[in-house]
């Protein structure tokens, strides 16, 4: 072999790793624009943006004494009502969908960062310990917090998972959320949105109708209630940490329709209560019957924003504490 | 370590990079980390089946010495008797012991007689059944005089274990395989490459066609109540997918990360849903396995060197084994025996259609293919729904179920009742996917094996694979493979 066929041979390798490593550097790039496009623009990442907005936002409210955390029964109609207003000694930090496996993450960190909270009141609702909520449509936005604290208890394996699970193309949970939307796209079908602009399309409704739209919701909703141990564990850590900090945790449940709270059977209710009070929790006001107007709800589990202002009188009056500032 | 795993993701470019840092080291340094790398990945289930491991590696090793000192050929047959003995005595533990004692109480208890016998609750370590019998061959080369001993511990046990394959094959020959750790390993760009789209093409198969399947298929088989026909021959057709999938989904993986670091491991599937018949469909199917059986068990018994009535019977004898040797329990083994009936039939009245198959003529050729590939497919269904069911009894309620007329009830609202519709939908795009690549690559190793083609068809391939699974990969709690459980 001569020396310009050597040169050439090794011209060749060089170039064909060269032309390799060049070729996989694009497809990263092409994957890291990929990400960076979808998280800029997917529904799902813009939600995950609200949802730590909302945790990240308790700063601006110096004045904040009482934090509520749950799911859809306490935001819906108290994240507009209560967090407008920074002078507010009451902030929501509830998001629909959430567990308590995420109140826990959020209720964390809101009182590291929030020292003058003294009250959490959280959510004591009997569906929060179904099989339904078992996992979470949140569950890679609470992650984020695990993450920051370095915490692996809360994750689904471990913490080098879950960080791979931040990369938006990784996320299964934005891939579901992908799915869903995609299905929607090829069915043609409307996606079903609670509030969509009209607060009071559940009194037009007919008492009939009603009751079984709430019966059907509270079948799904309070399946298994009791049944599974995870909700809680996740309550019990909830109280350990607020007694840690000597803040005082409130078990609130809020109004529904009755025939959403008769699918709760009485008996795991009461053995929700009792763990509740034998675990910690000062006092349990239960609001599901204080409300029976149609006009305050927006469906069978979801005061809307007319019955928001005297839900949160009846609630003041029960803890003989402002939650709002009125003019 | 699941190569479907997060851990695998960081696992396996740490393990490639310290590998190509110890190139100037030498390829003893490069097999002693490649053993460690291999211990670590295995101990990741369970660190106390690192002792089974080395043990059983360490006795193959010893005897493999002991035949190359000896010449006495009673002394000989007495080391390779140690060697089967051991490897099959701690399978025959680990994973039959259970099974044979209950089927002999049960036995009993048929005739009246009540007998009572410990059973143990021991773990089946994951892939002994893969890594028991490529030790084998190992030691049987060297009986045999096909190979000389190996002296270098480090090799010899970085054979055993090597990571890749070691829990759910290719069960590699000690010839093909234990060599490559003894000569330099060269990775080209290309080769580098082609593991990568290997790689790729493995986790397409058993992410997206596999696992969506398993969903779909779980559903079906573990429901309380038995469902309709339509929905059971749904299921099988779908666990027909999964399974094929699911495994050569594994090997691709297995193959392609053994070729980053310059090993090359045998082919294990051969596109075995497009035979024509049963024998044809066996030389396709988990070659690594069914070329085991033939090797070791089926020439030993006589082969076909015999007369045909003992053709059939080492037929049936090495299906049957090969179907107990998936598992401890009586579905596998009807598997096995159905699958050598299928086989048998070959030996008396030779390939059926054989003529009309090769016809020149294209409208012979192309019905007669297909009848061909359909009915090796639909009699493979019917053996996967015993290798599929807890209980031969299951097995037979779900094949009455398609017999009977609930075969011809509409699916889809029973699916869309168990939340299963969607999946099905991407289950079925995706096998159909699968084959459509497949049958376009038919003549390659793998789907993406795409080398001499333009770069301009080669990355818009690999892209499509690569996005279709990003996006349509299963979703949930990682599903192990399959053939972990053998």
């Amino acid at each position: 072999m001569s020396t310009s066929d050597i040169t050439t041979a090794q011209m060749t390798r060089s170039f064909s790793w060269m032309r390799l490593f060049s070729q996989c550097a694009i497809a990263v790039l092409l994957f890291v624009g990929a990400n960076v496009y979808t998280y800029e623009t997917s529904g799902f990442f813009q939600r995950a943006h609200e949802y730590t907005e909302q945790v990240s936002g308790i700063a601006g409210h110096k004045q904040v004494r009482i934090v509520f955390a749950g799911d859809s029964h306490f935001g819906v109609p108290l994240n507009d009502y209560l967090n407008q207003n920074p002078s507010n000694p009451a902030y929501s930090i509830a998001y629909g969908g959430d567990s308590l496996r995420e109140c826990f993450a959020k209720v964390r960190r809101v009182l590291d960062t929030t020292p003058t909270i003294d009250t959490l009141i959280l959510t004591a609702d009997p569906h929060m310990f179904g099989k339904g909520r078992l996992e979470s449509s949140n569950r890679s936005f609470a992650d984020r917090y695990f993450l920051e604290d370095w915490d692996r208890s809360g994750l689904q394996h471990n913490l080098w998972s879950a960080m791979l699970q931040q990369v938006p193309l990784f996320s299964e949970d934005f891939l579901q959320y992908f799915r869903k939307d995609l299905g929607v796209l090829l069915s043609r079908a409307a996606p079903h949105a609670r509030g969509e602009g009209d607060p009071l399309a559940w009194s037009r409704l007919t008492d009939e109708q009603r009751l079984s739209s709430a019966i059907e919701t509270g079948k799904g909703d309070h399946d298994g209630i009791g049944a599974v141990e995870r909700p809680f564990q996740w309550y019990a850590r909830i109280l350990d940490l607020a007694r840690s900090r000597h803040v005082r945790v409130i078990g609130v449940r809020f109004p529904v329709h009755p025939g959403y709270s008769s699918e709760a059977p009485a008996a795991q209710v009461a053995e929700i209560d009792s763990f509740l009070l034998s675990h910690g929790v000062a006092q349990i006001i239960d609001l599901r019957d204080v409300l029976s107007d149609p006009q305050d709800f927006e469906d069978a589990d979801h005061v809307n924003e007319i019955g928001v202002v005297p839900l949160v009188k009846i609630l003041e009056g029960k803890l003989q504490r402002p939650l709002v500032v009125r003019q | 370590m699941l190569f479907n795993s997060a851990d695998y993701v960081l696992f396996l470019p740490l393990v490639l990079l310290v590998y190509v840092l110890l190139r100037r080291a030498g390829l003893r340094a490069q097999n002693a980390w490649m053993l460690v790398a291999s211990y670590v990945f295995y101990g990741w289930w369970d660190w106390r089946f690192l002792g089974l491991l080395f043990g059983t590696t360490l006795n193959d090793y010893l005897v493999g010495l002991g035949l190359e000192r000896t010449e006495d050929p009673r002394r000989r047959r007495l080391l390779i008797l140690l060697s089967i003995g051991v490897n099959l005595g701690v399978l025959g533990f680990f994973k039959y012991y259970n099974f044979f004692v209950s089927s002999f109480i049960e036995a009993f208890a048929g005739i009246g007689v009540h007998l009572e016998a410990p059973t143990l609750k021991v773990i089946l370590p994951v892939g002994i059944s893969f890594y028991t019998f490529q030790a084998l061959t190992y030691t049987i080369a060297v009986y045999r005089r096909e190979m000389r001993a190996v002296h270098d511990p480090i090799g010899f046990f970085a054979y055993v274990a090597f990571f890749p394959q070691l829990v759910a094959g290719p069960i590699e020959r000690a010839r093909h395989l234990l060599p490559q750790f003894f000569i330099p390993r060269v990775v080209d760009p290309e080769s580098f490459a082609s593991g990568l789209r290997q790689m790729l093409w493995g986790f397409f198969c058993k992410l997206v066609v596999a696992d969506n399947c398993a969903t779909v298929v779980n559903s079906i088989f573990n429901h309380k109540e038995m469902l309709p026909g339509s929905l059971v021959l749904l299921g099988s057709v779908l666990f027909a997918f999964q399974i094929y999938a699911d495994f050569s989904g594994y090997s691709h993986i297995a193959l392609g990360t053994a070729r980053l670091f310059g090993f090359e491991l045998m082919q294990n599937f051969a596109t075995p849903y497009f035979s024509q018949s049963h024998p044809e469909f066996w030389r396709r199917w988990h070659i690594s396995l069914s070329s085991w059986f033939r090797d070791y068990v089926y020439i030993p018994l006589g082969g076909n060197r015999t007369s045909k009535p003992r053709q059939a019977f080492n037929l049936l004898v090495t299906f049957t084994l090969s179907g107990l040797w998936h598992g401890a329990n009586w579905t596998f083994i009807v598997w096995g025996v159905l699958n050598g009936l299928y086989v048998i039939p070959r030996v008396f009245i030779g390939e059926p259609l054989a003529r009309p198959a090769s016809s020149p003529n294209f409208f012979v050729r192309v019905p007669t293919i297909a009848l061909r590939v359909f009915v090796t497919f639909s009699l493979t269904v019917v053996a996967w729904i015993f290798f599929r069911s807890a209980t031969i009894a299951g097995a037979w309620a779900a094949l009455r179920e398609i017999a009977s007329r609930s075969l011809f009830t509409n699916p889809a609202p029973v699916l869309r009742s168990m939340g299963l519709l969607t999946t099905v939908a991407y289950a079925g795009l995706a096998i159909a996917f699968l084959l459509a690549m497949e049958w376009w690559q038919r003549d390659k190793r793998y789907a993406l094996e795409l080398g001499e083609r333009a770069s301009l068809i080669t990355w818009p391939a690999c892209a499509l694979v690569f996005v279709i699974t990003l996006f349509f990969r299963y979703t949930g709690a990682s599903l192990d493979f399959i053939y972990f459980q053998f």
